[in-house]
This record gives C-alpha cells, sequence and structure tokens, in this order.
C-alpha cells in the first residue's frame, strides 16, 4: 500500500513540481537532486537488506506468539488431562466414600438391632428379676404376716392361759416340768 | 522566484518547499482551497487507515506483517502511557495513539522527495500542541477542580519560596504548547531545509556527488529524526497529561 503509494508519487513528481525553472533532470534542479540521494539511500537500504531485517523481525515476532500459542495450548491440554485424571480419582474417591458410607449405615443399622435386641433381652431380664423380687416379697409378707398371726395366737393362748392358771396349777406345772427335765436328764 | 538565476549561479532557495501552493490551478488560497498541504494531510491519514484499518483488519490471533507492525507500534505507545503517565490515563490512550500514528506518518512521508513536509509548519504542530494543552489543562481542572492550581504552588519548596516558584511554573506551563509545537515543526523544517542547501549545491558540477552523498547522509538522519520526533512530542504529550492527572508535587 505504502509502496504503490511511493511509486504513485514519484510518477506523478515532475507533473507536482510547479513552475519549472528548467529541465526536470538536471543538477541545476533541487528536488531532482533529492531524488538522486533519496534512491541512493533506498538502495544502500535494499543493499544493506534492512526491509529484510524489518520483514524478518516481524516473521519472528509472529513466530514468537505462534510458538506461545502453542505452549498456552499444551499447558491447557496438559492442564486439562490433569484435570481429567483429578476428576477421575474424586469420581473413585467418591465411590469409594460412598461404599465406606453404605457399610458404615449397614453396621450401625445391624448395631442398633442388636442394641434393640439386647435391650428387650435385658428388660426382659430385669422383668423378670423384678417378678422373682415381687415374687419373694410377697411370700416373705405372707410369711412374715402368718408368723406375725402365730405369735400373736401364742401371745393370745399365753393370756388365756395365764388368766385361767392358778397358782397352784402354776407350781404343779412346774413341778411336772422340773420332773420332766430331771427324768430327761437322766 | 528562481527564474533564470538557477542556470547561471549558486542561488539556494531552502524554504521554497515548505510553500502552500492550491493544487488545481489558481492561486490565492482559501480555507476550502486543496492545497499540496492537503494532499499530504491526506496521504498521511490514508497511511494510518492503511496500517491499521486495512493491514490489521484480519485481526488474526497469529499476525501476518502488516497486523504486526500495527500492533507493535499499538503496544509501545500503550506501554509508554502506561508507564509515563500511569494506568489510569490508559483511557486516554487513544488519543495518544492517534497523536503518535499522525505525527509519525507525517514525518516519514515528508522525506519522500517532492512530498510536502505537513509537520514542519506550526500551523499544523501548534495545532496539535494547542489541543493537548487545551485538553489537558480542561481536564485537569475537571478531575480536580481548584486542586490543579497546586500544580503552581510548589508544597516541597519552602513557604517563601512558593511565591517565586509559583510565577515561574505558570509561565513554564504556558510556554509547554509553544515548545511542544516550535520543537517538532523546526526538527522537521530545519532537517529539509538542509537537504535543500545541499541541494542547491549540486548545481556546481564538482560538488554535486558531495552533495548527492551528504544528502544521503542526511537522509539516514532524518529517518532517525523523524521518528524521534514523533517520540519526543508523543511522549511530552504524556507527560503533560500526567501533570493533569497528578497535579500535586
Amino acid at each position: 500500500m505504502k509502496r504503490l503509494a511511493i511509486l504513485a508519487i514519484l510518477a506523478a513528481a515532475p507533473a507536482l513540481a510547479e513552475e519549472p525553472s528548467g529541465p526536470f533532470f538536471s543538477l541545476h534542479n533541487p528536488p531532482f537532486v533529492v531524488l538522486i540521494s533519496f534512491l541512493v539511500f533506498v538502495g544502500i537500504l535494499l543493499y544493506a537488506k534492512v526491509p529484510a531485517m524489518v520483514g524478518g523481525a516481524l516473521d519472528k515476532r509472529a513466530d514468537q506468539i505462534r510458538k506461545d500459542l502453542e505452549e498456552a495450548r499444551l499447558l491447557r491440554e496438559e492442564a486439562q488431562m490433569i484435570l481429567s485424571s483429578y476428576e477421575r480419582k474424586q469420581k473413585e474417591v467418591q465411590a469409594q466414600s460412598d461404599r465406606i458410607v453404605a457399610s458404615a449405615r449397614e453396621e450401625a443399622t445391624a448395631a442398633a438391632e442388636q442394641a434393640k435386641a439386647d435391650l428387650a433381652a435385658s428388660i426382659a431380664r430385669r422383668l423378670a428379676a423384678a417378678e422373682d423380687q415381687i415374687a419373694s416379697a410377697e411370700t416373705g409378707a405372707v410369711r412374715a404376716v402368718r408368723d406375725r398371726a402365730v405369735s400373736v395366737a401364742v401371745a393370745a393362748a399365753g393370756d388365756l392361759l395365764a388368766k385361767q392358771m392358778t397358782k397352784t396349777a402354776a407350781n404343779a406345772l412346774i413341778d411336772q416340768a422340773i420332773g420332766d427335765v430331771s427324768a430327761r436328764l437322766n | 522566484m528562481a527564474n533564470g538565476e538557477a542556470q547561471s549561479g549558486l542561488t539556494l532557495h531552502p524554504l521554497e518547499q515548505f510553500g502552500v501552493h492550491p493544487l488545481f490551478g489558481g492561486h490565492e488560497v482559501h480555507w476550502y482551497t486543496i492545497t499540496n498541504q492537503t494532499l499530504w494531510l491526506a496521504i498521511g491519514v490514508l497511511c494510518v487507515f492503511a496500517l491499521f484499518v486495512v493491514a490489521a483488519n484480519a485481526r488474526a490471533l497469529v499476525p501476518g506483517r502488516g497486523q504486526n507492525a500495527a500492533e507493535l507500534i499499538y503496544s509501545f505507545i500503550h506501554n509508554m502511557v502506561r508507564d509515563v503517565t500511569g494506568e489510569d490515563a490508559l483511557p486516554y490512550f487513544p488519543f495518544i495513539l492517534t497523536l503518535f500514528l499522525f505525527v509519525f506518518f507525517a514525518n516519514t512521508l515528508s522525506l519522500i522527495p517532492m512530498s510536502f513536509a505537513v509537520t514542519s509548519h506550526v500551523a499544523v504542530t501548534g495545532i496539535l500542541a494547542i489541543t493537548v494543552f487545551l485538553s489537558v489543562t480542561l481536564l485537569g481542572f475537571f478531575k480536580h477542580g481548584t486542586h490543579f492550581l497546586d500544580l503552581f504552588w510548589v508544597r516541597s519548596a519552602p513557604f517563601p519560596m512558593r511565591f517565586v516558584l509559583a510565577p515561574i511554573e505558570l509561565i513554564s506551563y504556558f510556554v509547554r504548547p509553544v515548545s511542544h509545537s516550535i520543537r517538532l515543526a523546526g526538527n522537521m523544517m530545519a532537517g529539509h531545509a538542509v537537504i535543500e542547501v545541499f541541494a542547491g549545491f549540486a548545481t556546481i558540477l564538482v560538488i554535486s556527488p558531495i552533495s548527492i552523498i551528504a544528502i544521503t547522509a542526511m537522509y539516514g538522519l532524518e529517518v532517525l529524526v523523524a521518528v524521534v520526533q514523533a517520540y519526543i512530542f508523543t511522549i511530552l504529550t504524556c507527560v503533560y497529561l500526567k501533570d493533569a492527572m497528578h497535579p500535586s508535587h
């Protein structure tokens, strides 16, 4: 584009040089001298391969960008690979943890069942023990009542006997008892 | 002008090349007259268009040569704005890039023989510099209000010194657009004038080879000057913009 513009200007140059005071291609015409120098300068630039150097530098930059892009793409792929591996691992861990949770739940349920059963058994045992205690307490109470009835009866009988007993009868009884004892002891 | 004299002896008209002439006949230049300056301004704009719109149009991930060059210039100026002015000035980057591209292409295109050196006219660079000056000043007041005047009130100096420094700072601030524009125009004009003077010496046949070699050498220098002056114009704009963004010393 720029080169085209330059060419166009150069082609139109003689026409543009206003009010020419003489022939254009003359050393007396400063613009012509400048044009020669300009061409020499451009020639030196071309000879020194400056345009090629500039183009090379630009191409190098493009290559660098391409390389950077490629590198970025590789890095991205690598990162994606790592990500997917971690996702896989995470999935595995998830499954494992699911399994662990399931087994733990199972165990807990079993333990709960066991505990429930144990509890029922212990309740039954305690119930039985309590019943035993009640029964024994009942028999104890019955016995106590009976004992008390006997003692009351004995006391009553004693009272009755004491009331009916006379001195003589008592003495006779004592004597009889002594006789009993001596008869038994001998 | 040089009629007749040119044939006889050494006559130098190094400033003739800077004349503005109507392209399509007539001698008067009105505001609407299409002149050689109009033509070369347009060519400069077309070059920018060619590089940044046509060549970079593919927007390829791996750029071709044209897009590559455009990207290089773009990132160069982008880095310059960020480094010199700061991250917060990046909204003004398009303006600075436009300025650089215009000056750069105007400078380099003026090296073509018989072209017209657009940026050798203070009228052109002055408009650019005044645009920069006005927009930077307005931006400073818009962003910081009266705090922008801190730029002239050097708080880091001892108190009595500030009264001395304030007028100096003020004068140097208002001289900015002058130096900004004359630096560019002067450099461009001087180079072209020197080349033209050397070309005038070529009238003497013995000297003409030396003259041509000298102009060729001048061309090498002028390529450098064209690029460096575009760079300087842009970086100064960045520096001025920095003052507007952060006016306190």
